[in-house]
């Protein structure tokens, strides 16, 4: 699914490689400023949690991997040579912890489909209360998200939780503008029928 | 997707419809394409209804997309405030409790405990602190009071942190203790500690009690321990259990039949701690266990415990306890440690790593390099020892150990320190040059970036500085 002939696009192209950070406040992070530091920390905290969610389906455990990404990334931040591709770097470097976490969880094997199947009950046995509230929608709304692969939950997270642009989401992932747009559309759609098939089951 | 075609003559049919609703929910549609999509939705139940599925499904994901925004930031907080540990230190200081307490939903209840755990040690620490201005750990020295008379000996007093005081019988006065090695305990003496110190009992048969402020315990035969009121922590020695008793009710009884009191056996190499409160009414006792298995009796009620679960003991029943860190729950008695006795040497190292790794874990990490901290140079040792061992190469925890003596090294460690400053790790490197500065007192010009990178003139330089101290002190 791609934006057709029928649209008009008027989507006016952001600045080049604005999917990456302001290579000013990398280099001041780099030379230990505090401050952009800080700045830079709570610019890519949340798109590196989109990132470690849509790698690993444990919540509490995809924060973890948030918090670690970030830790590791700003304790070696003085060793990035290129400050143009600090979030590229940074994104490696979450798929690294993640990658480890889940070698980790492979080994304590059969873990995530207790976990997930827990959840799956916990869910069927409570319909008594008939009307879904906005809490318990996020819920299955979350849960529906981590059946979608990794590639199209990233690109959703990463334009749900931080409002990224596409050619920003593009120019993070490395991938055409077009890609990201016909992964997020897929994936709205998925989303759209799985919720649509909970509500009529309730 | 349904296929149908609209009954009406319609330009697009529904799949057309349905890719320009998906599109219009990013991009603008042309006013061609708008005018389509709106005369098929006024015909068109179906699209009507998708319409609307996917915007709620839009909405939905920008109130997750929220959600998460709100997470993000709770853990920027806390990687901001350990990455700056420093200031984030001086702001738990200042009572402006973790980053964590602003977003519960992060960590859920156990990170609300941990930061009640934290304040309440503050506090106390405080406390202790007002209590003793000068900070001495040494025992006041008063006249011998207690007489060891012909009564076969039981326990003794290791170590304490400021006034203890002793009876030999529940009728007799307090008398505070003075000279600690000749302290011998026979069947039936109390130990009481004061407000503000800490105190360590050692049984005969090897057995460790420690006593937290403001606790009265009395020691019996057999390795028997009664606390009559505050907490304690107990480790049985590899050959002989220790018994601890309770009174349930009635506290001033002043010698309640053992069959009354709920007893927790710790048998042989286990660990576990005994806090006593008597409000509310009937009075209960909390008991963790940290290390081999502990047994608890209570009435006709039977349970075992295992490291890291702890259970409440009330009137003859027994129930579940708080779950709770046992690292966070045992950080009474740091002071004890920290008085740096050879004996505590190897429990210390323990401590030390296992707060390391649960820094490296990344979770409130803070308290527990607070913890570290309270241990002062006794703390530092083994965090030297770690970042020499060859096979200690894990990443998180020797940048912790590392930043950590920036603060904590003494003058003492600066050979070892120097002889470190060509570490593999950049960080390393930077934290043990700013050490060693502080250590030895200069040189002026030093930047601590130098060593971030390769070997250059103003490192050698300033290394040489070090070198030549060093050597001159000797
Ligand atoms: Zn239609």
């Amino acid at each position: 699914m791609d934006s057709g002939s029928e649209v008009a696009s008027q989507h006016v192209a952001s600045l080049p490689t604005s999917g990456d950070a302001d290579a000013a406040l990398v280099r001041l992070a780099k030379n230990g400023d505090p401050a952009a530091q800080s700045q830079l920390i709570q610019q890519w905290s949340i798109r590196i949690l989109a990132t470690c969610r849509a790698h690993i389906r444990d919540r509490q455990a995809a924060e973890d991997a948030t918090q670690e990404t970030l830790l590791r990334g700003f304790r070696a931040i003085h060793s990035l040579q290129d400050e143009m591709s600090f979030g590229g770097w940074l994104r490696g470097i979450a798929q690294n912890v993640c990658r480890d976490w889940l070698r980790k969880q492979q080994r304590r094997d059969g873990l995530i489909h207790e976990e997930r199947c827990d959840i799956l009950t916990d869910h069927r046995h409570d319909p008594a209360e008939a009307e879904l509230n906005q809490q318990e929608k996020l819920r299955q709304l979350a849960l529906a998200i981590s059946d979608l692969p990794t590639p199209q939950q990233e690109v959703l997270n990463l334009f749900y939780f931080d409002e990224m642009s596409y050619d920003d989401i593009a120019a993070l992932l490395q991938v055409a503008r077009s890609t990201v747009n016909t992964r997020l559309a897929t994936a709205r759609e998925s989303l759209r029928k799985a919720l649509t098939t909970l509500e009529r089951e309730q | 997707m349904s296929p149908n075609q609209s009954p009406h003559s319609n330009p697009i049919d529904c799949e057309t419809a349905q890719r320009l609703i998906a599109t219009s929910l990013d991009d603008l549609l042309s006013p061609m394409a708008t005018d389509e999509l709106s005369y098929h939705l006024a015909e068109c139940a179906a699209c009507r209804g998708y319409q609307q599925a996917l915007s709620d499904t839009d909405e939905l994901l920008a109130s997750f997309g929220r959600e998460q925004q709100y997470i993000a930031n709770s853990i920027a907080e806390s990687v901001a405030a350990e990455l700056h540990s420093n200031s984030a230190v001086s702001e738990l200081a200042n009572g402006n409790a973790s980053s964590h307490q602003h977003h519960p939903t992060r960590r859920g209840s156990l990170s609300v405990l941990l930061v009640v755990a934290s304040t309440l040690m503050m506090a106390l620490v405080a406390l202790w602190i007002a209590a003793n201005p000068d900070n001495s750990t040494e025992v006041v020295n008063v006249p011998e009071a207690v007489p060891s008379e012909a009564h076969e000996t039981i326990a003794h007093i290791n170590a304490a942190t400021g006034p203890v005081f002793v009876r030999n019988d529940p009728s007799a006065d307090w008398q505070e203790v003075a000279l600690l090695e000749t302290l011998g305990c026979s069947s039936g003496t109390s130990i009481r500690t004061g407000e503000a110190s800490l105190c360590e009992v050692e049984t005969e048969s090897g057995g460790i009690v420690r006593l937290n402020r403001g606790c009265v315990v009395t020691f019996r035969e057999n390795n028997s321990v009664s606390v009559e009121s505050g907490e304690i922590y107990c480790v049985s020695s590899d050959s002989m259990p220790i018994e601890i008793c309770t009174p349930s009710g009635a506290v001033q009884s002043p010698a309640p039949a053992i069959t009354d009191m709920p007893i927790f056996c710790c048998p042989t190499s286990s660990a576990c701690s005994v806090k006593t409160e008597t409000s509310p009414t009937p009075a209960w006792a909390e008991v963790a266990c940290s290390q081999g298995t502990v047994r608890i009796a209570a009435g006709a009620n039977e349970s075992q415990l295992t490291p890291g679960m702890s259970l409440i003991v009330s009137d003859g029943e027994i129930r579940p306890g708080n779950a709770d860190d046992a690292l966070l729950k045992t950080r009474w008695y740091l002071p004890l440690l920290a008085l740096g006795r050879p004996e505590h040497k190897v429990e210390v190292d323990q401590r030390v790593n296992a707060l390391l790794s649960r820094i490296g874990f990344a979770k409130a990490s803070f308290l527990y390099e607070d913890q570290i901290r309270e241990l002062g140079e006794t703390g530092a040792w083994p965090l030297l020892h770690m970042l020499s061992d060859p096979d200690m190469k894990q990443v998180p925890q020797r940048h912790v150990a590392a930043r950590l003596l920036e603060e904590m090294a003494t003058p003492a460690m600066a050979k070892q320190l120097l002889s470190l400053i060509d570490d593999s790790e950049p960080m390393v490197r930077q934290s043990i040059a700013v050490a060693l500065h502080r250590l030895l007192d200069g040189p002026e010009m030093f930047d601590r970036t130098w060593w971030a990178g390769d070997a250059s003139p103003e490192r050698d330089r300033v290394q040489e500085f070090w070198q030549q101290k060093i050597t001159r002190r000797e």
